[in-house]
């Protein structure tokens, strides 16, 4: 049976048993949706790349505490949320964090969308660069489910074991969360035009 | 509705989460409410830039820098916690560590309460003396003397300090004494 077709738990189950290879198999099919899970969350990609590999060490060394209760989808988004809201309160608590710096670490951006004329290219970098910023003044609680629901597109019910809350408090804080977006987005893009 | 009602239900519209009835009553408002419209089409523009996912991509050597950092944590790693947290290595199942753990904390739980009573205070608070036992009393620092410091006297009576503290120990060790006593031809 190639690896491909063993579910994620199943996975952890293998690596739980001394299996490296479904480690590393997990880790292919969880480092892109994590990172941009965590870029989405901390907007900076240097640090969205160490706290993803902080998770997924995380992973490896505490193995034994996967329990199948869970879906895996829901302990390893647990685990790196947490880290990530550890880091942002602790660099709040040094005030050093800068809202306004994307962050972007020199690299250079891959558009998804399939036309790369130079205005389009332009025009996306702009718009993503107001949604980091609007999501990073969104407050830390309507952030996480904003993006695990629109950027992983996880279930309600699936954000509501990860955030240990009520399902009908993960869907309230959705929309409140949403309506806060647009607001935030609004507001900047009518500050850029009022500016130009 | 009005537009708070159809603020309220614009994330259960993205999600296709309105029931039949919900969602007719959206829409009725959607047509005649400019502001509403335009709201609902931010979203959804929102959404749809977000759902695209991030620009940015890992580095490539991503996975080769997260096994080598493994390996150098893991190496770091005393054997005795490598054989602990990973069971393969010490042969145990997680079930025997368990068990062992279990063992462990009984072993210093029973440690503890033992400590505990040997460390009580040996001095009792004014007023309550032990029953029919020596009382306690501190000397009070006397500068040359032979106690400097004032520490309690305990060479009163011939019963040892735990059998003080505790009566049933005394009374015990008594009965066991008078039952040595008697026992002697």
């Amino acid at each position: 049976m190639n690896s491909h077709e063993y579910t994620d738990e199943e996975l952890i189950n293998q690596f739980q048993a001394g299996n490296e290879s479904a480690y590393l198999e997990l880790v292919e099919r969880f480092k892109n949706r994590l990172f941009s899970f965590i870029y989405r969350f901390v907007g900076d990609v240097d640090l969205a790349e160490d706290l993803l590999q902080d998770t997924l060490v995380k992973v490896y060394t505490h193995k034994h505490s996967y329990r199948e209760i869970a879906k895996f989808s829901t302990w390893i988004y647990t685990i790196a949320g947490n880290l990530a809201r550890t880091e942002l309160r602790k660099r709040r608590r040094r005030a050093t964090f800068s809202m306004s710096a994307l962050g972007l670490g020199g690299r250079e951006l891959e558009l998804p969308s399939p036309d790369h004329t130079p205005s389009k290219i332009h025009e996306g970098v702009q718009t993503e660069a107001a949604i980091q910023r609007a999501l990073a003044q969104l407050p830390l609680h309507f952030r996480t489910v904003v993006i695990l629901r629109d950027v992983q597109e996880l279930s309600y019910d699936e954000i509501s074991k990860i955030m240990k809350i009520p399902l009908g408090t993960v869907k309230s804080r959705v929309n409140r969360a949403r309506l806060r977006l647009q607001e935030i987005l609004s507001n900047l893009d009518e500050n850029r035009r009022n500016k130009a | 509705m009005d537009c708070s009602d159809f603020r309220v239900l614009a994330s259960a519209h993205l999600d296709f989460e309105l029931s039949f009835a919900e969602q007719k009553s959206f829409l009725q408002h959607l047509e005649g409410c400019e502001l509403c419209a335009r709201l609902l089409a931010h979203m959804q523009k929102i959404q749809l830039h977000l759902k695209q996912g991030v620009s940015t991509s890992l580095s490539p050597d991503f996975v080769a820098r997260l096994q080598e950092r493994l390996r150098t944590d893991l190496a770091r790693r005393p054997a005795w916690w490598r054989r602990l947290v990973e069971p393969g290595a010490s042969g145990l199942s997680p079930a025997s560590l368990g068990g062992l753990a279990v063992a462990a904390m009984a072993v210093l739980a029973i440690s503890l309460s033992l400590f505990r009573q040997e460390a009580a205070p040996l001095v009792e608070p004014a007023g309550q003396s032990l029953q029919a036992g020596p009382s306690f009393k501190l000397i009070p620092a006397q500068p040359g003397s032979a106690n400097p410091a004032g520490v309690a006297d305990v060479s009163t009576g011939s019963d040892s300090l735990l059998e003080r503290r505790d009566p049933a120990r005394r009374d015990f060790s008594r009965q066991m004494k008078y039952v040595s006593q008697v026992g002697r031809p």
